[in-house]
């Protein structure tokens, strides 16, 4: 029993705030943010809304989109680092809460950042399939807007507050989970952190050059493995942490052209980029589609989806 | 021997679409239209094509020319 990908489905909130404004504010240039931040807008959840929120209207969304019944979830994965309260109880238990889910579903997070979400796909997969479970949900949510300091230029003008839910079962499932790779440079962790006062940390420097060297080499190595070549890929969607990373990478790819950045009216939303993206590609179209997501670790997780034929 | 004119072809294949032709030895990137992550791309193209050293952190603002870096590559840190 193969678990595959049925659909996927994203929400972003729509408060947001206006990147260029913001920039002003740090001497920063509309030509800077446009050209090379590529956000020009940030999503922000609502005051009122907790990570658990968001993550419960991307799953209402898609249980709207799809018309399946929540009762039938037998498993449902959380990937956040910014969860509710203090984190304990596990967020995905407050969530299972909300979503009214039967009981006898599995129920945990998972703790990871912007690699999230393929390490998610991985786990998941495993779990049903070692577990015989038939539908699962995966979801992200991670609101940065909770650790962000507003005066710090490294990072408020990059991350945008969204979630996403996707929803695997081994009954025609519409994307086959190919080969994966994964890892982290662990030595470089301070690069990407939550300060003692609790704001995040980034040196940007230092986790570019970390996508720059690792992510083609990791999607050599998907590649490698599925016996298939950077041309027979429909579409290469890598986390979105700026327009600028990704149009590096797909320069160092050879993918250009077929690497969207679409994180221009939201920001980086850290796990959930990918399938916000993912949420977004017309299935008649595309055959074989990358995934590479990448950040807090300093970790990365690769791997391909192939439509069923 | 790290020369001038290994350091603008660095340049030129790390900034897309910069007429490099405007550039002086001794003008401020930021000042000829490198920004910041521009600044970064030819650090790390320091690095993976000429083989240096990763600079620190804290040296990189010495680098922000072409002729600092090239001081920077014959002095090292001062």
């Amino acid at each position: 029993m193969t678990i595959g990908i049925k659909k996927v489905s994203a929400y972003c909130p729509s408060d947001f705030i206006d990147n260029v404004s913001q920039a002003e504010a740090f001497d920063s240039t509309k030509e800077f943010i446009v050209d090379k931040i590529g956000m020009l807008r940030l999503s922000r959840k609502s005051r009122k809304d907790d990570t658990t929120d968001l993550a419960k209207k991307a799953v209402d969304l898609l249980s709207s989109e799809v018309g399946f019944s929540l009762h039938n979830i037998e498993c449902l994965v959380l990937v956040t680092q910014n969860p509710d309260s203090q984190g304990l109880p596990h967020s995905s238990a407050v969530l299972h809460s909300k979503l009214g889910l039967n009981p006898s579903c599995a129920v945990f997070d998972v703790s990871l950042g912007c690699s999230g979400y393929v390490h998610g796909l991985s786990i998941i997969k495993s779990f049903m399939e070692n577990n015989e479970l038939s539908n699962g949900l995966l979801v992200t949510s991670d609101p940065y807007s909770k650790i962000i300091n507003p005066l710090d230029r490294d990072t408020a003008m990059l991350f945008g507050d969204g979630a996403s839910a996707t929803w695997l079962s081994n009954k025609e499932p519409v994307w086959d989970i190919g080969s994966f790779d994964f890892g982290i440079d662990s030595s470089q962790y301070e690069a990407l952190s939550v300060q003692n006062d609790g704001s995040l940390f980034m040196n940007g420097r230092t986790v570019f050059n970390f996508a720059a060297q690792q992510i083609p080499a990791s999607i050599h190595r998907v590649l490698a493995k599925s016996r298939i070549s950077i041309d027979e890929i429909d579409l290469v969607l890598l986390h979105q942490g700026s327009k600028y990373i990704v149009e590096t990478l797909a320069k160092r790819i050879k993918s250009e052209g077929k690497t969207p950045f679409q994180a221009k009216n939201i920001g980086n939303t850290v796990s959930s980029s990918i399938p916000i993206l993912f949420s977004g590609i017309q299935i008649d179209q595309e055959k074989n589609i990358l995934l590479s997501g990448f950040g807090v670790g300093l970790s990365w997780a690769t791997c391909l989806l192939q439509k069923k034929r | 021997m790290i020369k001038n004119t290994d350091i603008r072809n660095v340049i030129q294949s790390s900034v897309i679409g910069f007429d490099l032709d405007q550039l002086r030895d001794d003008q401020d990137f930021l000042d000829a239209g490198i920004d910041s992550l521009d600044h970064l791309s030819i650090l790390l193209a320091l690095e993976e094509k000429l083989g240096v050293k990763k600079i620190p952190d804290n040296d990189i603002d010495k680098c922000r020319s072409i002729s600092g870096i090239l001081d920077y590559l014959t002095n090292g840190e001062e």
